[in-house]
């Protein structure tokens, strides 16, 4: 599959792409949501791994612009959020309107999660 | 971001009631939490790796926890002379000999995030009067911030300049970006939010940007504080310190 990471801090970033590439995923890396829509224009992702943590913009908005391009609404999303912001990420509104298949608490997710998370949501969407 | 209107009043109200030391140790927590997280993850990934790629990972982490322990060290020493455990030993220095020492010793971390670090100090800066340690503390903190917020940017060349040139009042020091949104309005609202949100900097950096709070407390046992300063091109988080008149009679 081919994973659009939205993730702003480097070494994390290289953490989590390092080990969806070795889970046989094509992974695009960005810092920024600008570079988000930028990159999900280029090669359309098959799912989103967002970090809603970001600054200048949250990772709700980047959502919401994102899933108001026609081409990709109904791209699967998974939430990477603090324990703090977890109850935001987890309200039913955004949840339903943002395609967010899971939301998953950073400090309580390790990289084998992430990518049994990445590799659910492709399982589900081929069953579908 | 706050976490539904409930949450929002829940906190607020929880916030009032910390102290400023309480706030700025909830500030350092989450810093300190972050960089267990990057630390966590990286740990996770290094037993599939390489062996070759597993000494940049060591490499990593002895850059990574080094930082923290930079701010760690702040901390304490600002809880020591916001105590009076300790007294700020006023001596004469020399800003550029402060500047590069701090510039080296911030050199591992951003070298970790592909950050270039430069050095801009006016010629013929005359010496200030200060302290060593808690300048060059807070000025390593305050670094940590910006190179972290340049790492989150998107622009294409990512360089950040530790700068001193004469203002009208002392010798203005501190870190510059050119391309950084930076204000003196977005500074006081960071300082109010300050162990309250998670994000109290979010113009500037993703994260706690404790590296702000830890440098404005050790500046303040200096007399001095952060402000948003302008310098060659480049706006920055930079503080005044006074110029040593003893030095300037001889």
């Amino acid at each position: 599959m081919r994973v659009l990471l939205v993730e702003p801090d480097v070494l994390l970033g290289r953490s989590y792409g390092e080990a969806l590439t070795q889970d046989k995923h094509t992974v695009d890396h960005v810092r920024t949501a600008q570079d988000a829509v930028q990159a999900a224009d280029a090669h359309k992702p098959d799912v989103v791994v967002v970090n809603i943590d970001m600054p200048r913009h949250n990772g709700v908005e980047f959502l919401y612009e994102f899933t108001s391009y026609n081409e990709w609404q109904g791209t699967p999303v998974l939430v990477l959020a603090s324990q703090l912001n977890h109850d935001l990420a987890e309200r039913t509104v955004v949840r339903d309107q943002l395609g967010v298949r899971e939301v998953l608490v950073r400090s309580r997710t390790g990289l084998q999660d992430l990518c049994r998370a990445v590799r659910a949501v492709g399982q589900a969407d081929e069953s579908a | 971001m706050g976490t539904g209107e409930g949450n929002d009043v829940q906190q607020s109200t929880w916030a009032k009631a910390l102290s400023g030391q309480e706030r700025l140790f909830v500030s350092l927590a989450d810093g300190v939490s972050h960089t267990m997280l990057q630390l966590a993850r990286l740990s996770e990934q290094a037993g599939s790796t390489p062996r070759g790629t597993q000494a940049e990972r060591w490499q990593i982490v002895r850059d990574l926890s080094e930082a923290s322990l930079q701010l760690l060290e702040g901390y304490t020493l600002t809880m020591r002379l916001q105590g009076g455990v300790a007294q700020p030993e006023l001596e004469p220095l020399t800003v550029g000999s402060l500047l590069t020492e701090t510039k080296r010793l911030l050199e591992p971390y951003a070298r970790q995030l592909s950050v270039q670090l430069a050095l801009d100090v006016a010629h013929g800066l005359e010496p200030i009067i200060s302290d060593r340690s808690i300048v060059q503390s807070a000025l390593l903190s305050l670094g940590q911030v910006m190179v972290t917020a340049q790492a989150q940017s998107d622009a294409a060349e990512r360089t950040v300049y530790l700068g001193a040139h004469k203002g009208r009042y002392g010798v203005v020091a501190g870190w510059y970006c050119q391309n950084l949104p930076l204000s003196a309005d977005a500074l006081r609202r960071a300082r109010k939010l300050q162990g309250q949100a998670q994000q109290p900097y979010s113009q500037l950096v993703g994260g706690p940007a404790s590296g702000v709070f830890i440098a404005e407390s050790l500046l303040h046992t200096v007399s001095t504080k952060l402000h948003v300063a302008r310098y060659h091109n480049a706006t920055g988080l930079a503080a005044t310190l006074p110029l040593c008149n003893q030095l300037q009679l001889v």
